[in-house]
């Protein structure tokens, strides 16, 4: 299990002149959340996720990880750039799952079965031995995200992951993180511009012009309309249906997650029709 | 005016390839339409739009250009430059120069090998086109824009070539939902006229009002070619595994397709939430 914690961190890109990205900025991530950290572009979001893997220091305050400030690399962490092509290093898919086991020391065996089965969490296993550029984008995520499936981090920071993967494999991503966050106990930290993604996340952290203007639970979130529309994003039409129609006292008791999930309780099931 | 006809294409060496990214795809884009291509990631539509933009010849098939096979016939392996003009995926990410007008002013200059006067002028039309307000950020550092402003001073050096043929490799890819909305609209309002456009895209909700026609994609093979209002009313499960549809038109789509509404096929919550309640409403009152 894995917490972070930003104390009162300072981060400028440029000279000392310059106005800071963030000043004196805290935030406290409890292991085992999963934390939807939206904002405008430019706000800052990569940079905050660059903090808490180590990779750039802040200025001023400090970073703790499990409680120890951070001096190095977080060890713990798993980072997922925002582009893929910027983090294959195999020319083979198999290969490229392997490469951090490999750097780690880890036997043949064990990086063979780890990559076979993180292949197979993130539906890649059948380009296994494909040539990595010649997946497509949305694939490419999917083969950085089981390399750091493969690690078995304990903490995964996700730079808007699925940005090029389709509607459908989103979904079924979507609900890997989930699972990867109840059954193995792993922090997850995931920037994103489409707040569907944030539907199922423990915890929604906004920030706009260098401070956290909103910290709290994804349908609290979600009723901020005017902040949401300031921080250039849009609720997702599914949950506004779903809103509209647990006022109407249409469907007491359930939370809207997917189309297809309205449609089985209205009796329409794929290829047939239910009565 | 651009069209790929029986289009297969293989990524292995040799005669008898075990995978092929595309198989026999036909499709095609007049001046004036939009083709919107979908289908889920590793399908072949970015093998597709490289293809019809002349950068990777097919193993098998023709693509012409106005009636010219321009794979074939000629030796080049290109069209015409500026005929068409295809933006990747981020396309701010090949960005190189470090102004904006350096990195707008270099395929106009080396590419047609226009002076500085006749590339201002395009330029200065362009930017009116995509509302970029060209004069604040011309010699401003590309890094200093906000994202959709990147995305549109890639667009702008594309669109300065003036091509007939202009293929968007996920153009809303990173953007926020008020950048993707604005950028689709100018998409829609300014660039159509008289150009031929080819979208590729896995969100289709910003797409799908204006397309002339969709292409689905699936394992290679093109599944569907029809227009929007065919995509949303096909019941064919191979489409609809392929295609991800806006969940609201989903879900009325779902309802007029079994009979449980009369429609209309809607994105609006309100009507859905109407035809939704309807639903319901029925089933208690019997």
């Amino acid at each position: 299990m894995v917490s972070i914690e930003l104390d009162n961190v300072t981060f400028r890109y440029g000279r000392r002149g310059d106005d800071p990205l963030f000043a004196e900025l805290s935030l406290t991530i409890a292991a085992g959340e999963w934390v939807g950290l939206v904002g405008p572009s430019g706000a800052g979001k990569t940079t905050l996720l660059k903090v808490m893997k180590g990779l750039l220091r802040p200025e001023a305050g400090e970073v703790r990880v499990n409680g120890a400030p951070l001096q190095e690399l977080n060890p713990f962490a798993a980072f997922v750039f925002a582009n893929p092509e910027n983090q294959i290093v195999s020319p083979v898919v198999a290969e490229d799952v392997g490469f951090a086991l490999e750097q780690a020391g880890l036997d043949l065996d064990t990086i063979r079965r780890r990559a076979e089965e993180a292949l197979c969490r993130v539906g890649l296993w059948e380009r296994a031995r494909d040539l990595s550029h010649h997946l497509s984008g949305g694939e490419q995520q999917r083969l950085i995200l089981a390399g750091a499936l493969a690690l078995r981090a304990r903490c995964l920071l996700l730079d808007d992951p699925l940005s090029m993967v389709d509607g459908h494999a989103r979904r079924d991503l979507l609900a890997l993180l989930g699972a990867i966050r109840k059954e193995d106990g792993c922090t997850l930290v995931q920037t994103t511009h489409l707040l569907d993604e944030v539907v199922n996340v423990s915890r929604v952290v906004a920030l706009n012009r260098g401070r956290v203007v909103f910290d709290g639970p994804p349908a609290t979130f979600f009723r901020e309309a005017s902040l949401i529309h300031d921080l250039g994003l849009e609720v997702p039409s599914l949950v506004r249906l779903g809103e509209e129609l647990a006022r109407a006292n249409l469907m007491v008791g359930t939370e809207l997650m997917s189309s297809r999930q309205l449609l089985t309780l209205l009796g329409v099931e794929e290829g047939r029709r239910a009565d | 005016m651009l069209k790929a006809m029986e289009i297969s294409h293989t990524f292995e060496a040799g005669s008898t390839p075990s995978r092929w990214a595309l198989r026999r795809v036909t499709v095609g884009v007049e001046a004036g339409e939009t083709v919107l291509i979908t289908g889920p990631s590793g399908s072949g539509k970015t093998t597709l739009a490289r293809i019809l933009a002349g950068l990777e010849r097919p193993s098998q098939g023709q693509v012409q250009l106005q009636g010219e096979d321009f794979y074939g016939s000629a030796q080049r392996s290109t069209p015409v430059p500026g005929q068409v003009a295809m933006a990747f995926q981020y396309p701010e990410r090949q960005f190189f120069a470090d102004s904006v007008w350096e990195e707008l002013r270099w395929g106009l200059h080396l590419g047609l090998g226009l002076d500085d006067k006749a590339i201002r002028a395009r330029l200065v039309k362009v930017a009116r086109e995509l509302d970029l307000p060209l004069e604040a950020v011309a010699h401003r550092s590309l890094r200093q824009l906000s994202s959709g402003q990147q995305r549109k001073v890639a667009l702008m050096s594309l669109l300065a070539l003036e091509p007939r043929v202009l293929i968007l490799d996920e153009p809303l890819t990173g953007l926020n939902a008020s950048e993707r909305r604005r950028l689709a609209e100018l998409l829609r309002r300014r660039l159509l006229q008289d150009r031929a456009m080819v979208v590729i895209a896995h969100e289709l909700e910003l797409f799908l009002p204006w397309a002339t026609t969709v292409a689905v994609l699936a394992a290679g093979r093109l599944v569907f070619r029809g227009s929007p209002e065919e995509l949303v009313a096909t019941g064919d499960p191979a489409v609809l595994s392929a295609v991800c549809l806006p969940p609201l038109i989903e879900i009325s789509s779902s309802l007029k397709r079994y009979a449980l509404s009369e429609g209309p096929v809607s994105n609006e919550v309100s009507v859905v939430l109407d035809q939704v309640r309807r639903v319901v409403e029925a089933r208690g009152s019997r």
